[in-house]
């Protein structure tokens, strides 16, 4: 790929990324005495355009979806190469498929769970879903819809529409990626994978998962080869961290391994796995050229929404500051 | 104390001698039963208010962590996760009668025990394992939450119950009784004062027979 | 025969609870909660859990069932704590059947 065509999109980006929400901001915000106090924070910032006046507390949620769908609109806007976004965007699709199917499946009215964030037009989703074999899609996620409606039929099985539904999402990213035909791209797309294997399997683990469970939620698009992370899965905690000691997640398997072994939980593994991704995406900061950064900065965002959403949630639910603090993600800048 | 107010015969008194009796008998078995009720009651009451503390810790705790666990992501995301849920926890509810208050018996029946499956409705990738673990300790707590739900509605018709019969039983103890009681001492006074004023009579009679 | 439970209150306080397959009725004023309170009770709910903020918007509702077997009206907390509401009731029903409170 041609990472010259990304210098305009990256000069531009370079002024964004100093808008970002610094950690003197977060620490006003943790120390603000209500949920009404924080917003009133976050409209001195670039948030400012998407809260309205008086707007209440409680319509967080409205507020944070404004301004990543704003965000998503400018990259989709900024990119010379929209496949570069989709990585990102590429998730709300898979989101809207899995309300849509279960508003079919349910009878439920699930309107209210679509968000304003539409790589694909719900529409055209609508209509996939509605057909019950992805009609109007192309490729994989055509694929996606057959699938679950065709295994729902004979298995009824409830979670079988997430878990299918995912498996397709993480082929169709690791898909996009390899048609990016960018190395930096890619890596981030397998790291992103086996992440989300790793913490799988630990879950699964945890949860007494059979092999042939595991086999159907585990991704083959990481770079861990998915059959090696099924034979781990019958080995102890200590062993599963002792073959991962060389390799790039050793520090995250290893934490996550001790916390299971102190707490018999893996609570803080959710936090490391972000903050992993977002220490690995950081090195792509002073890139001049190629596409990373604009990844880096739509993680960066999605980081910052994280993390106001979990103070808010937790400044109105009046819970202490520590209790939200241990919480907090790892920020970009 | 007011008296009934009726003719002082002879039948009368025979027919609210028969009352009191029946009277004092139902004081003695309503006694009986406010005592037994009480008893029960105070015992299983302790255990109430002991499980209502436990309970509203626990659920307390999990919906705390559910929700910071549920912040990480967006509403949307939590939502579309447990909408439609796997897991199905029912209740069967019998009556049994504690001392003639029908109180409800509550069974539980959970789909994840007798598919011998885990509870969560959702895949991996959007969800966290801490999403599995506040779900997890607010599902472990529902046997917890069931039983305050037995024992608090249990209580609450005893005291009900409890608190008719002490009513009844005053009623009969400070009202009903002593009124009987006093209405036949009354007749009885009335009687021999007839008896006494017939004796009189009669031997002023006698007399002037004489 | 088997039935569903339901749960009324807010709804950051009771969703954790549609994943174990209650019946969630979210609500947010007063009107909302005796509606869905009453609903559910008509529905022949056998149990139905209320959060202690919901249950203090609606006292009447709520005692409308205190003396009947069916359903069993349980104030739970909401995610911001206990009122003490709960508590509060069982002191009632002490005092009720004592006379005078022995906790």
């Amino acid at each position: 790929m041609d990472q010259l065509q990304f210098n305009q999109m990256n000069a531009r980006l370079s002024v964004y990324e100093t808008k970002l929400l610094q950690g003197a901001k977060f620490e006003q915000m943790l120390s603000a005495t209500d949920a009404a106090a924080v917003i009133r924070l976050l409209a001195e910032t670039e948030y400012g355009d998407v809260i309205e006046v008086g707007a209440s507390p409680y319509e967080y949620e409205r507020i944070l979806e404004k301004e990543l769908s704003r965000v998503y609109k400018m990259a989709y806007d900024l990119s010379p190469v929209k496949g570069m976004v989709d990585i990102f965007a590429l998730n709300y699709d898979y989101h809207h498929l899995k309300v849509l199917t279960k508003e079919k499946l349910s009878g439920k009215d699930l309107n209210h769970l679509l968000l304003p964030i539409t790589r694909t037009p719900i529409e055209q989703l609508r209509q996939a879903v509605f057909s019950m074999e992805g009609t109007g899609l192309d490729g994989t996620m055509a694929e996606s819809v057959a699938a679950v409606f065709s295994y729902f039929e004979e298995y009824e099985d409830v979670q079988s529409i997430d878990v299918i539904y995912d498996r397709y999402y993480l082929r169709e990213l690791r898909e996009l990626a390899d048609t990016m035909n960018d190395a930096g791209a890619s890596h981030i797309v397998e790291t992103m994978i086996d992440t989300i294997n790793l913490s799988t399997l630990l879950r699964c683990m945890a949860q007494k998962k059979s092999i042939g469970f595991l086999n159907a939620v585990l991704s083959s698009y990481g770079g861990i080869e998915k059959q090696e992370l099924i034979r781990l899965s019958a080995l102890s905690y200590e062993d599963i961290a002792r073959h991962f000691e060389a390799s790039d997640y050793a520090e995250l398997i290893s934490e996550a391994v001790k916390e299971i072994g102190e707490t018999g939980k893996m609570t803080h593994y959710d936090l490391l796995k972000d903050n992993f991704f977002m220490s690995y995406l950081k090195k792509a900061k002073f890139d001049v050229f190629g596409p990373r950064t604009l990844l880096a900065y739509l993680y960066a965002k999605e980081t910052e929404i994280k993390n106001i959403r979990m103070i808010l949630v937790g400044k109105i639910n009046h819970l202490p500051e520590p209790f939200i603090r241990e919480r907090m993600r790892e920020s970009y800048v | 104390m007011v008296r009934l107010n009726v003719n002082p015969t002879r039948m009368e008194m025979t027919r609210l001698k028969k009352r009191l009796t029946t009277a004092t008998r139902g004081h003695k078995l309503l006694k009986d039963k406010q005592d037994e009720l009480m008893r029960r009651f105070i015992l299983l009451i302790r255990q109430n208010d002991a499980l209502r503390d436990e309970v509203e810790k626990e659920l307390h705790a999990g919906m705390s962590d559910f929700m910071m666990a549920s912040a990480i992501v967006s509403q949307e995301f939590i939502e579309e996760a447990i909408v439609f849920p796997k897991e199905e926890i029912e209740v069967s509810v019998a009556e049994k009668n504690i001392m003639s208050v029908n109180v409800p018996i509550m069974n539980m029946r959970r789909k994840s025990e007798q598919a011998e499956e885990s509870i969560f409705p959702y895949g991996f990738v959007t969800t966290t394992s801490e999403m599995d673990s506040s779900i997890q300790k607010i599902s472990d707590s529902m046997p917890n939450l069931l039983k305050l739900a037995e024992i608090e509605k249990t209580c609450q018709l005893m005291a009900d119950e409890i608190e008719k019969t002490r009513r009844r039983v005053n009623a009969l103890e400070y009202m009903t009784i002593p009124q009987l009681q006093e209405t036949i001492k009354f007749i009885a006074m009335k009687l021999e004062e007839n008896e006494r004023s017939t004796i009189t009579r009669m031997m002023k009679v006698k007399d002037i027979v004489k | 025969m088997y039935k569903k439970i339901g749960i009324v209150g807010d709804k950051d306080s009771i969703l954790p609870f549609m994943a174990l397959g209650l019946e969630v009725v979210a609500v947010t004023n007063e009107m909302e909660a005796r509606i869905g309170i009453d609903r559910l009770a008509k529905e022949a709910y056998p149990v139905i859990f209320v959060t202690e903020p919901v249950a203090q918007m609606v006292p009447e509702t709520i005692k409308r069932y205190d003396n009947v077997a069916i359903p069993g009206i349980i104030l739970i907390p909401s995610n911001q704590g206990t009122l003490g509401i709960g508590k509060e009731r069982i002191r009632e029903n002490v005092e009720k059947a004592v006379g005078q409170n022995i906790l």
